[in-house]
């Protein structure tokens, strides 16, 4: 079963490595320019994970963290968080905003892949390669 | 990974680090003037770090080994072991300027080092005492600079040869990183019981010791690493040697270690008041570690984990909180914590969970978006232009259906055709409202913000005001001002001209501005605005101001003007002289400007965008130039017009207002037409005679006019009739027409017919030219 991620990323680069990283690891992915633009493509579809920067001009990623979650319609959607911001302050606000999971930028692809997995309860191996099986 | 995904990659690459580049220059800028400012500080940290690690992942490694340089002393100033000086912010803006050419040189770059990169690593190097030796202590260990040791295992898939990939080539990139020992394990191929010479079967060991970060080691495997078993271990002394599957156990312990910690953020939200948030967040962390759990087969963990969500869910539904929980939930999380096989939280961790602090207050407000990093889309500037053009003939092509209509209304005897005329009517609407909505659309992807040219003017001011040492601040605004892309792409050079002659013949020297009491900082200030459908950008200096009488002098003595032809120019007009080739009023020629060539840059490169230059002056107080440019340069709206049988159309933008008048107001005063026009008397020009089309229709009494608005002022423009507005895609003239200056271009029609645009701005001025020597009568007139 593929799992559909949402990538937001205000940086065109990282939009199209991670869903690169992703896609290579069998799964579905969808991209966001920002939050608000995440926002509506969150209620277009369902997701398993969400991937999200945090600094983004419109709508940062708390504040995108933060309404999904007052929405009471995804309080089990994972969220994590993938910043270059790596000091514990800023860890404390993405956890507090209602992120799961809190990956330091830049990330190989192998550990963001086995990250993502760990923050889904699967194997890495379901994700990765699904493809051949 | 095909070829076309790592190309792909690394154009968007390109894209984002220019901005980064663009972005970190601004920060600088600002980091000289405010170098105690940490926010500052962290951009330029936070910018150098992204071009860093992306430039690795997109397999820019020589980009990102030389960032790490320079993102070193950065972290430096950011942990206050070092404080930023003038000197350093050249030599960072110096890096800029190499990352630029690294980006450049791309993933191909050999090893050799640029002139300009071993400048700037020289330059730094006083900041960095420990650039060449091995410390652990103040970097990061996987940014490591100093050599370390990588233990790699590269076994490639057998079939990688049908990838594209060569092992070969990919030892070879290692051997660029620094001293290799490289094993090669045949042993596969020994025992191949069919040698297969398509497939490969061998394996390798290598060991490099390397001053480049980690990454830069990945980086060589990144894209052959889904496909082939890549094993890469720094070999440290504490950790010489894990597996593959040690490294998977170390992720699992960060991230059940992650969990923990956002438990303890909880908890402390919890206890500050916050219940229903700190719950929600504990659950979030406990769910998270029993999912990682799961992931990684660590029953254990599992189980430790779901104790804690349990205890959650007691007081989520509607159980009490209170010391008694807390500890509890404490105690579930340590034991959570042995099981998981992580080290056990120091006593000073737990008393600083047990203690109450500012970290657990309410979470703070979104920060403000940071600098200048607006959202943007890029578009292919190809795929924009064929947007463009069939937005544009999508215009052009419903402009044909009413009048498609009116035709079948004229023929129709029976209701059929006429319900069917109206149903095309309806459905030409249709198209029309489309047709402007993509219109719009796509004129608004072209419009972008003059700020992309504005930002490129801090440093150069700054470098102007060092090496021309004086003090010369730089005031921009209006940069939110959009602008056709065309424009904002070719009017840098102008601007740049511009800027460069304020800064070196406008502001004045130090001591002569102190001498004449002027505020020791000169100013240039740079600002833009819309005024209807022009955009203004202007210029303008504090300095010493051009003097005309010198500049007409000058002129003739150079000879590029007659004696007369100076004599004859009001004050502007000699101003705009500074604007002709080969004109230079300094008698020094400096390093920065003052060749003589340049400013007539600014008349070609404006006229070019269809702009004009204005320019004001005061001697002693400054001078101003004043660009004027159309907003956008592509479609537009303009007039049909009938002239002896033929058809052209008129700019919309330059006319006032159409008319009919009386054929006998027109009168003759001194060889020219005049007529009477609403109170004014204008200056009156027959089309037919200017394009040389023979005679107008003489049976009118009524005359239909075009109040022309030329920058050489107004005039009427007499034709036979208008035949209504219609919306054009100017496209220019080629070969013998592009240099008949009456045209500006030719428009295709929505019946596919080319009609002729009429260059009305300048047709009078042509007009009056060729009458001094020719005094032919015009066309027959009325009198």
């Amino acid at each position: 079963m593929k799992r559909n991620v949402l990538i937001v990323d205000d940086s065109e680069f990282t939009r199209n490595y991670h869903s690169y990283i992703l896609r290579e690891a069998s799964f579905e992915v969808v991209t966001a320019v920002d939050g608000a633009d995440a926002l509506e493509k969150l209620y277009s579809r369902s997701f398993d994970l969400v991937l999200t920067d945090i600094n983004m001009a419109n709508m940062d990623g708390y504040e995108f963290i933060r309404r999904v979650r007052s929405s009471g319609d995804y309080d089990d959607l994972p969220i994590v968080i993938i910043s270059t911001e790596s000091e514990s302050e800023d860890k404390s606000r993405g956890f507090l905003a209602g992120a799961n999971f809190y990956i330091v930028k830049p990330s190989d692809p192998k550990p963001l892949i086995e990250n993502i997995c760990m923050v889904l309860g699967i194997e890495v191996s379901e994700g990765g390669h699904s493809g051949d099986a | 990974m095909e070829l076309g995904d790592l190309e792909q990659l690394q154009a968007s690459f390109r894209h984002e680090a220019a901005d980064l580049l663009i972005d970190l220059g601004g920060a600088l800028l600002q980091l000289e003037q405010e170098p105690l400012n940490a926010e500052v500080v962290n951009r330029v940290f936070r910018a150098m770090h992204t071009l860093k690690g992306s430039g690795a992942s997109a397999g820019f490694r020589r980009l990102a080994n030389f960032v790490h340089h320079v993102e070193e002393v950065f972290n430096r100033i950011r942990n206050q072991q070092l404080q930023s000086t003038p000197e350093l912010i050249d030599a960072t803006l110096k890096a800029c300027d190499c990352c630029e050419m690294l980006l450049e040189l791309g993933s191909t770059a050999s090893d050799t080092p640029l002139p300009l990169e071993i400048e700037v690593l020289a330059a730094i190097r006083p900041f960095l005492p420990e650039m060449d030796k091995a410390t652990g202590k103040t970097q990061p260990a996987k940014m490591a600079s100093g050599p370390a040791r990588y233990k790699i295992g590269f076994r490639p898939n057998r079939e990688i040869f049908f990838s594209g990939t060569d092992p070969a080539s990919l030892l070879l990139e290692l051997t660029d990183l620094g001293e290799i020992e490289i094993r090669c394990d045949t042993a596969d191929l020994l025992h191949a019981d069919e040698f297969d010479p398509e497939k490969c079967y061998l394996c390798w060991e290598v060991c490099v010791e390397t001053k480049q970060p980690e990454d830069a080691v990945r980086a060589v495997f990144l894209f052959v690493e889904d496909d082939c078993e890549v094993s890469i271990e720094r070999e440290e002394p504490a950790a010489s040697a894990r597996t593959e599957s040690k490294n998977k156990d170390a992720r699992f312990r960060d991230a059940a270690e992650q969990c923990f910690t956002a438990l303890g953020f909880a908890l402390e939200q919890c206890q500050s008041g916050d219940e229903k948030q700190g719950l929600g967040t504990a659950h979030r962390a406990a769910q998270t570690l029993i999912s990682a759990g799961k992931a990684h087969g660590h029953a254990g963990a599992t189980a430790a984990a779901g104790e804690i969500l349990a205890a959650i869910l007691v007081v989520q539904q509607g159980g009490i909180l209170d010391a008694g929980w807390l500890l509890n939930v404490r105690l579930l999380i340590e034991a959570a914590r042995i099981a998981v096989g992580a080290p056990a939280a120091a006593p000073t961790a737990i008393s600083s969970q047990l203690a109450p602090t500012k970290a657990a207050e309410a979470p703070p407000a979104p920060e403000a978006a940071t600098g200048a990093a607006a959202a943007s889309i890029r578009v292919d500037a190809v795929k924009l232009d064929a947007l463009m053009r069939l937005a544009g003939e999508l215009l052009v092509a419903r402009g044909a259906l009413p009048a498609f209509a009116e035709r079948v209304e004229l023929i129709a005897r029976e209701e059929s055709p006429k319900s069917m005329a109206k149903e095309m009517r309806d459905a030409g609407a249709k198209v029309s409202r489309l047709a402007d909505d993509l219109q719009a659309t796509v004129m608004s992807i072209r419009m972008m913000p003059v700020r992309q040219v504005f930002q490129r003017f801090p440093r150069l001011v700054r470098d102007l005001a060092r090496n021309l040492d004086k003090n010369i601040e730089l005031h921009v605004s209006g940069e939110e001002t959009e602008l056709d892309k065309t424009v904002i792409d070719r009017i840098g050079d102008p601007l740049t001209h511009i800027i460069r002659n304020a800064a070196d013949h406008g502001i004045e020297s130090k001591a002569d501005r102190a001498q004449k009491g002027k505020s020791a900082v000169g100013r240039i200030d740079l600002s833009a605005y819309t005024r209807g459908s022009t955009v203004v950008i202007e210029v303008k200096d504090d300095g010493k101001g051009l003097d005309p009488a010198k500049l007409k002098r000058r002129a003739v003595e150079k000879g590029l003007l007659s004696e007369s032809a100076v004599a004859a120019m009001d004050e502007e007009a000699a101003f705009k002289i500074i604007l002709v080739a080969g004109f230079s009023t300094v008698d020094k020629v400096t390093d920065v400007s003052g060749r003589g060539v340049g400013m007539d840059v600014v008349r070609n490169g404006v006229e070019a965008l269809h702009g004009a230059v204005h320019i004001k002056s005061e001697i002693g107080k400054g001078t101003r130039f004043r660009i004027e440019l159309p907003a956008s340069l592509l479609v537009s709206k303009a007039i049909r017009v009938a002239v002896s049988g033929h058809e052209v159309v008129l700019p919309i933008d330059t006319i006032r207002n159409m008319v009919k008048i009386p054929k006998s107001v027109v009168r003759t005063v001194q060889g020219q037409q005049i007529a009477p026009v609403r109170g004014t008397v204008f200056p009156m020009l027959w089309l037919a005679h200017a394009l040389s089309f023979g005679r107008m229709e003489e049976r009118r009494a009524e005359l239909a006019v075009a109040i022309i608005e030329a920058a050489s002022g107004p005039y009427g423009l007499v034709v036979d009739h208008f035949l209504g507005e219609v919306e054009i895609v100017v496209k220019p003239l080629n070969g013998v027409l592009a240099k008949v200056p009456e045209y500006v271009g030719a428009a295709i029609m929505g019946d596919g017919k080319t009609v002729l645009v009429v260059n009305t701005e300048r047709l009078f001025s042509l007009q009056r030219s060729a009458a001094v020597t020719q005094n032919d009568p015009p066309v027959a007139l009325p009198h």
